[in-house]
């Protein structure tokens, strides 16, 4: 009986909102970024029960556990630092490292890089463009707009206890569910030479495993030439799309997203609109429609034999993921492989075609030999202000510049970082569009503009840990409900 | 016996079934945390229906500038890795390969992604091992048969880093708690942590009757720094005081209850 009013009690208790203690703020923070408890003997702990440092200062000391320099986590590289601080430092790493990959880009899962018997996850890291953010969060030196402007891939340096992880994940092919081994450090570049199928094999460099400690520029990785000369199908397997836009442009990206795999962009039916949905979430934090009713009306074609072109309500879709996806016609998601003695083994990669056909003039719904002209598109979106942003695109890198010189990319990030630590989802759309169905509250728009504030300070000083700070020193972070019910 | 009472209602189910009688059944950790658990169904679905009310995409219209709570916050309870850890805090390394069990192993039910280029593996034995339990998303070790390539452990990945309350991350939790504090040693360790946080020396397999100054400590262990109001304080107390039991066993009542109630599992 006396469980059942206790569990009564504690329910009550935790809805009744109050102001944090200094020392609760500690654990809070601790248990947000580290997912544990601070020891007994934590020397900020101490320091915060004695009054002697503020909760804030407590909680960006442990956050700086965490920082790197010069790609590296700091931690590592002193030799005499405490275990304990590696440990935490690497434990941080790893928690926003976590929410960036999974809660921020919802890309689809890994399983979509093996979906087809391929092993593609051990060649292209499938969680590459959260290095950009978790590197942009810890690298001082790294400004956050480098997440969609970045001309450079970037890989994970991670240390693991085990000596061979690669050659580890040559056995694992069985846990796969083959009847043999299957070597997975080799992979086939397949041509059709005089219409026979020629198969090349390749050992693309293997990705390190382990714990998550760096990051560094990923070296390139040219697929084998075609018998008989040519251009290979790409470059570099690793190469950024369109002259590089960060996270959005990684060839994972562009796979995990496309929406249309192993087809090529006709500029009709088939552009990658689950792509240009992506990139909206991703780093605006909004979805479709994001611009208004009448700026997609005057974009309605009625002679198209597109359905979804002569419909107003479908383009203010259309319109902005279209124009968008455009951008990436000279890509295509792709897939090489063949069979051996030891079972069959293949990758998906991302096919690049070289622009030779000039700006497109073909019909207005699109053709066969899209794919092979300039790639030009347009990005239009409204502003969380209500301002229309409708910018040329020369290729997939302009997409990045324009988001790096908008306000939304910077309220994005401190949306999604406000949620992380209070757990309430902020409104930067597009409140002054007079047919959205969002009006926020007094409590909500409190939020909205506080959010807004952070972005806004974000893109004139591009430092995350300062806005990380001001998130933690808020009135909000000091209440044991985050505010939501004052 | 108060029939409105469904926790009272349930036991008495229990003993008219011959089970047990209502006091034994009281005894009976098994039945408690059965009946608990359907007590927490009750109460997480009021939870979840409250927090249907503050979704986030399809937002009724209310007037701009009404002064009411958010509908955008959410609660945020702790993933799989926060829960293992705590539990490991207060209850020592014994603790561990049931949390990992009950709550660790549990994805998709406590939220917090693996990482599948975080694995790794040991051979040991002659068998290969996931180097760390924490980070795997696949199975226990190396087989052709356990793991297809199309297994839902791909998913794991990509396991919100929070998940819902509901009842069975409840029921994980509460089998964890129970099979913890059915250790001695666990019991043990933290008994003894608590009882050092207020300079006292104890032998944890024969405490001191809880008084208000230990409760408090006990109560600490879960919910650090906060404040202890008198109701729950005087519920922990009656709890001690309706057993005739030793005190190890007392403690082992409070310590339930403590780790069966779900603020601590929102930091």
């Amino acid at each position: 009986m006396s469980l059942l009013i206790i569990t009564f009690t504690f329910l009550e208790t935790q809805s009744q909102a109050r102001e944090l203690g200094h020392v609760e703020i500690y654990y809070r923070c601790y248990a947000h970024m580290v997912r544990s408890r601070p020891l007994d003997t934590d020397p900020r702990l101490l320091a915060v029960k004695a009054g002697t440092k503020s909760p804030v200062d407590a909680c960006m000391e442990l956050f700086d556990l965490a920082s790197m320099n010069k790609g590296l986590l700091a931690s590592e590289q002193i030799p005499s630092v405490d275990d304990s601080n590696i440990t935490i430092g690497s434990q941080i790493v790893k928690t926003f490292h976590d929410f960036h990959r999974t809660q921020w880009l919802q890309s689809d899962n890994v399983a979509a890089f093996s979906n087809r018997a391929t092993n593609t996850e051990w060649i292209i890291d499938s969680t590459d463009s959260a290095y950009f953010l978790t590197r942009a969060l810890f690298d001082p030196e790294v400004e956050y707009k480098t997440v969609v402007t970045s001309s450079e891939n970037i890989a994970a340096i991670r240390n693991s206890p085990v000596d061979v992880p690669w050659r580890l994940r040559t056995d694992w092919s069985n846990t796969f569910g083959y009847s043999s081994p299957v070597k997975l450090d080799e992979y086939f570049a397949s041509y059709q030479v005089d219409s026979t199928p020629v198969n090349i094999l390749f050992s693309p460099e293997p990705l390190e495993f382990g714990r998550l400690i760096g990051f560094k520029i990923k070296t390139p990785q040219p697929f084998p030439t075609p018998p008989g000369g040519g251009a290979p199908l790409s470059s570099d397997i690793h190469a950024l799309l369109g002259g590089g836009a960060g996270a959005l442009s990684t060839p994972a990206y562009f796979i995990l997203n496309n929406g249309h795999s192993f087809q090529k962009t006709n500029g009709g039916a088939v552009v990658p609109r689950r792509w240009s949905k992506a990139v909206l979430r991703d780093f605006l934090c909004r979805e479709l429609p994001v611009i208004r009713m009448s700026d997609a009306e005057p974009y309605v074609q009625s002679d198209s034999s597109l359905s979804f072109r002569k419909n107003g309500s479908c383009m203010q879709c259309h319109h902005t993921m279209d124009n968008l996806a455009i951008a990436t016609r000279n890509y295509a998601h792709t897939e090489s492989g063949g069979y051996t003695a030891e079972g069959y083994n293949a990758m998906q990669f991302v096919r690049h075609y070289l622009p030779e056909d000039g700006p497109y003039s073909g019909p207005l719904d699109g053709s066969d030999t899209f794919h092979k002209t300039n790639p030009t598109g347009r990005f239009v979106f409204r502003s969380y202000d209500g301002n229309l942003i409708n910018q040329e695109l020369s290729n997939v890198s302009d997409i990045g510049t324009v988001l790096a010189e908008s306000k939304d990319l910077y309220a994005c990030a401190a949306k999604r970082y406000f949620e992380f630590f209070t757990h309430v989802d902020a409104s930067i759309d597009d409140i002054a569009d007079p047919d959205t169905a969002v009006i926020l509250n007094k409590k909500d728009l409190d939020y909205r503009n506080f959010v807004i504030s952070l972005g806004n300070d974000l893109k004139t000083n591009h430092d995350l840990r300062e806005l990380i700070r001001k998130i933690i020193a808020s009135d909000y972070y000091r209440q044991s409900d985050f505010g939501a019910w004052e | 016996m108060d029939e409105s009472d469904p926790l009272a209602s349930r036991l008495a189910a229990r003993s008219s079934n011959g089970h047990c009688g209502i006091d034994e059944c009281k005894g009976d950790i098994n039945i408690m945390a059965d009946a608990i658990a359907q007590y927490y169904a009750e109460a997480n679905k009021k939870i979840t229906e409250a927090e249907s009310q503050c979704g986030t995409k399809s937002l009724p219209k209310d007037n701009p500038g009404d002064p009411g709570p958010s509908k955008r916050a959410q609660v945020g309870i702790a993933d799989r890795f926060y829960l293992t850890n705590v539990l490991i805090d207060i209850f020592g390394p014994l603790a561990e390969p049931i949390a990992h069990k009950n709550v660790l192993s549990k994805h998709e039910v406590f939220g917090g992604p693996c990482d599948v280029y975080e694995n790794s593996m040991n051979r040991i034995g002659g068998r290969w091992i996931w180097h760390s339990q924490a980070n795997r998303c696949f199975g226990d070790s190396y087989s052709a048969t356990t793991i297809a390539r199309s297994d839902n452990n791909y998913a794991n990945t990509q396991t919100s880093t929070t998940k819902p309350s509901n009842t069975v991350r409840s029921g994980w939790k509460i089998a964890a708690c129970e099979s913890i504090l059915n250790l001695a040693e666990s019991r043990k360790f933290a008994i003894e942590k608590f009882y050092h946080r207020i300079g006292q020396e104890v032998d944890g397999n024969n405490p001191p009757h809880p008084n208000t100054q230990s409760i408090f400590s006990a109560y600490q262990l879960f919910y650090p720094e906060q404040p202890l109001n008198g109701a729950t304080r005087i519920s922990l107390q009656a709890l001690a005081n309706g057993v005739s039991e030793p005190n190890d066993v007392k403690w082992k009542w409070i310590l339930l209850a403590l780790c069966m109630s779900n603020g601590w599992e929102v930091p």
